[in-house]
Parts: C-alpha cells; sequence; structure tokens
C-alpha cells in the first residue's frame, strides 16, 4: 500500500508540471507529409519496483525500449525478472521468472516543443515464462482439522493483456526522460499444474483474480 | 485538455479497482464434503427421528463436541482432512448418557477446487466399526463414498 502512495505522490506532481508545460502552447508545427522513420530509442529502468525490492518479498526488475514509430504512435517493447513468494489463506507457494511484453502506445498530449513529453495510453501483449513450487496448498477442515498437500517445482507459462496510460517528461534541458506508468492487466491463459490456478505470476502480480494493476516509474535515457 | 480527462479519470477509476479482492473466500458446498447419517429402529427398520443427537468428533487431538440438535432424521458429521486413514465419531442421545463409538474409515482423493477452497476430500471404500453398543445398536452402511452429501452414507439403528 505504502508504494501505491509513492507512486501518486510522484504522480500528482508530475500532472502539475506537465500541465504547467502545456499550458506554453503557441505553434504548431505541421507534420510533414511524406513519412520517413528516423531512428530514435529511449531506454529506461523502472527504479521504483527495483527499491522496493530490497524491502519486500516481490522483486522486480523491469525496463523497456520504446521508439516513435509514426506521429504520435510509439512501439515498445519491455522485459523484466520477478521472484515472489505467496504466504496466505494457508497456502505457502513461490514463483520466478522472466517476462517479456510488446505494445505500442498513442501520445494524447504532448508537449508542443517536445513530441516524446506528454501523455499517452496504449495496450501490449505480455508473456511469462517461470518456475513455480507449491509448498502447502490447503485442504480446508473442520474442528482445526486442516491439512495440506504440496507440489513438486515445475515450469509454466501465463500470458495476459496489459493496457499502459503514462506520462513522460524530460528532466531539464537533458536526454534523462521520468517514464511513468499504470498497467491494467487481464490475465487471459495461464498453463496449470495439476489444475491448480497459480496465485502469483511474475510480471503480473498476485492472479487469484484475473485482474490486477501494475505500475512501473523508470527513469529513461533518450538516444 | 478532453484527452487529459478521460485520461485522469482512467486512472483514478483504475486505482479503485486495483485495491479489489484478493482474498478468495471458500463458498460453502465447494470443500469437502461432509459425512451424512440417517436413522432407523432397529426393530422395524424403518427410519426414526431422533429427540435429540450429541455427536463429538476426534481430528486427532482430542474429542470435539459438534454439540446438540432436535427433531433430526439426519445429520452432516465432517470427517478429518489429514491424512489419517479413520475418523473416531461418538453419538449419545443426551448430555450425559451413554456413548457409542463409530470408527469410520476409508481412502481418501485429493481434488483441487478453487484458489479460495484449495483442494478437496473424497473419501472412498467407507467402513464403519462398532464398539459400543448403548445407544446405537447397530450400524448399515449406506453409499459408501462421498463425494457429495447427498445420500446417506452411514445407518444408525437404535
Amino acid at each position: 500500500m505504502k508504494t501505491k502512495l509513492i507512486f501518486t505522490f510522484f504522480f500528482s506532481t508530475l500532472s502539475l508540471f506537465c500541465l504547467s508545460q502545456n499550458k506554453q502552447t503557441d505553434t504548431v508545427k505541421t507534420e510533414k507529409a511524406k513519412w520517413k522513420y528516423e531512428p530514435n530509442f529511449m531506454v529506461g529502468f523502472d527504479l521504483l519496483n527495483a527499491g522496493v525490492s530490497f524491502f519486500s518479498d516481490r522483486k522486480v526488475y523491469q525496463g523497456f525500449i520504446s521508439s516513435r514509430v509514426k506521429g504520435d504512435i510509439h512501439a515498445v517493447a519491455e522485459a523484466g525478472f520477478e521472484s515472489n513468494v505467496y504466504k496466505k489463506n494457508s497456502y505457502d507457494g513461490k514463483a520466478s521468472g522472466p517476462f517479456v511484453k510488446l505494445g505500442a502506445f498513442y501520445m494524447l498530449a504532448k508537449d508542443s516543443d517536445n513530441p516524446f513529453n506528454g501523455f499517452y495510453a496504449g495496450g501490449k501483449l505480455a508473456g511469462s515464462f517461470y518456475t513455480q513450487e507449491y509448498m502447502a496448498v490447503p485442504v480446508r477442515g473442520f474442528g482445526g482439522s486442516n491439512s495440506s498437500v504440496a507440489f513438486p517445482s515445475s515450469t509454466q507459462s501465463s500470458f495476459w493483456l496489459e493496457g499502459v496510460l503514462g506520462g513522460r517528461v524530460q528532466l531539464f534541458e537533458s536526454n534523462f526522460y521520468i517514464d511513468v506508468n499504470l498497467q491494467p492487466k487481464y490475465l487471459a491463459y495461464t498453463t496449470k499444474q495439476d489444475d491448480i490456478q497459480p496465485m502469483i505470476v511474475p510480471g503480473f502480480g498476485k492472479s487469484s483474480s484475473k485482474f490486477t494493476m501494475g505500475f512501473a516509474w523508470n527513469i529513461a535515457y533518450k538516444f | 485538455m478532453k484527452y487529459l480527462k478521460i485520461f485522469l479519470l482512467t486512472l483514478i477509476l483504475g486505482l479503485v479497482f486495483s485495491c479489489g479482492g484478493d482474498d478468495d473466500i471458500c463458498e460453502s458446498g465447494e470443500g469437502t464434503p461432509r459425512m451424512k447419517v440417517s436413522f432407523k429402529r432397529e426393530s422395524t427398520g424403518l427410519p426414526r427421528t431422533l429427540d435429540s443427537l450429541y455427536v463429538a468428533v476426534d481430528y486427532g487431538s482430542g474429542k470435539v463436541q459438534l454439540g446438540k440438535q432436535t427433531n433430526i432424521n439426519s445429520r452432516l458429521i465432517p470427517l478429518r482432512v489429514d491424512d489419517a486413514p479413520y475418523t473416531d465419531v461418538y453419538f449419545r442421545l443426551s448430555d450425559k448418557g451413554a456413548e457409542s463409538k463409530v470408527r469410520v474409515s476409508y481412502t481418501t482423493k485429493s481434488t483441487y477446487v478453487s484458489p479460495g477452497c484449495g483442494i478437496k476430500k473424497n473419501y472412498e471404500n467407507l467402513d464403519a466399526q462398532l464398539t459400543n453398543t448403548n445407544p446405537v445398536v447397530k450400524l448399515e452402511a449406506g453409499q459408501n463414498f462421498i463425494e457429495n452429501e447427498d445420500k446417506t452414507n452411514l445407518y444408525l439403528l437404535f
């Protein structure tokens, strides 16, 4: 919960920052009729989740590469690694593995001076290939007669759809940007061990429900 | 600016939804089924209604009183879910009255149900042994496996 508060705090200060920038719009550049892809890359690393990893069982390291394809459309690829444990409701499980996401987003509102500054929304397809081990899956009984069943370590994969809503802002006049985004996720498909619904999926989060919300606070460098 | 409003609204809604349920609740009926016990009159073999019945079960750490039920013609008794091959069930007609002990032995099978319920146990090859013939005089077998709570698994003859 604390991480979420920190995140919202950052985001609220950022949105103020961006709003003030957007007020300066006077000149509107006309887009060229002929489009040519100019190589441009932005590489970012999620600092907030990496920082939180030091204090929690959930360890997430993720980064992204994005490129402006045409006009306001940017392509984005993300990759990361997560390891997590689930100890709740008599469950005891752990999962760890890499995940990848591919998608695109559209700049909804941008700074006229810098097309990389602004708010964006988009979507991604994501997949995770991970190792899980459930040391205890509960058998619920009566009168204090509870027991559990253990399952051996196995390799599973999950796939989900992810929306992205975020903002990107240039740090002063440097090539560094702060990129903050929210990721509503919907679990589309997962392989199962003995029909057991996985409780945690790396990159997706707690997966006992199909819907989760992720966030990232990135420092990015534009080449 | 219209975009911005939509954007911020989605953001707020997103935060609201993201706080939603992680704790799955196990709804009754989905978990491990209980054993159904019905009653018969020993002299006639016909079903009978009991004025009162006290049940206690040993779940591995001593007797647990499941309390009294009145005017019943059947009763559901939860069995052990650990790896023990039997459950001891105690029946008596009055609080201070004589007690019959029934040892119900079985084999179990584990099936995964849902995130909330976890795993449920089904009981197979049910077999009951009576050790004290007062107040229960005899036992009669019913359906010898427990997959749901519909059919009677054991008849007690009084």
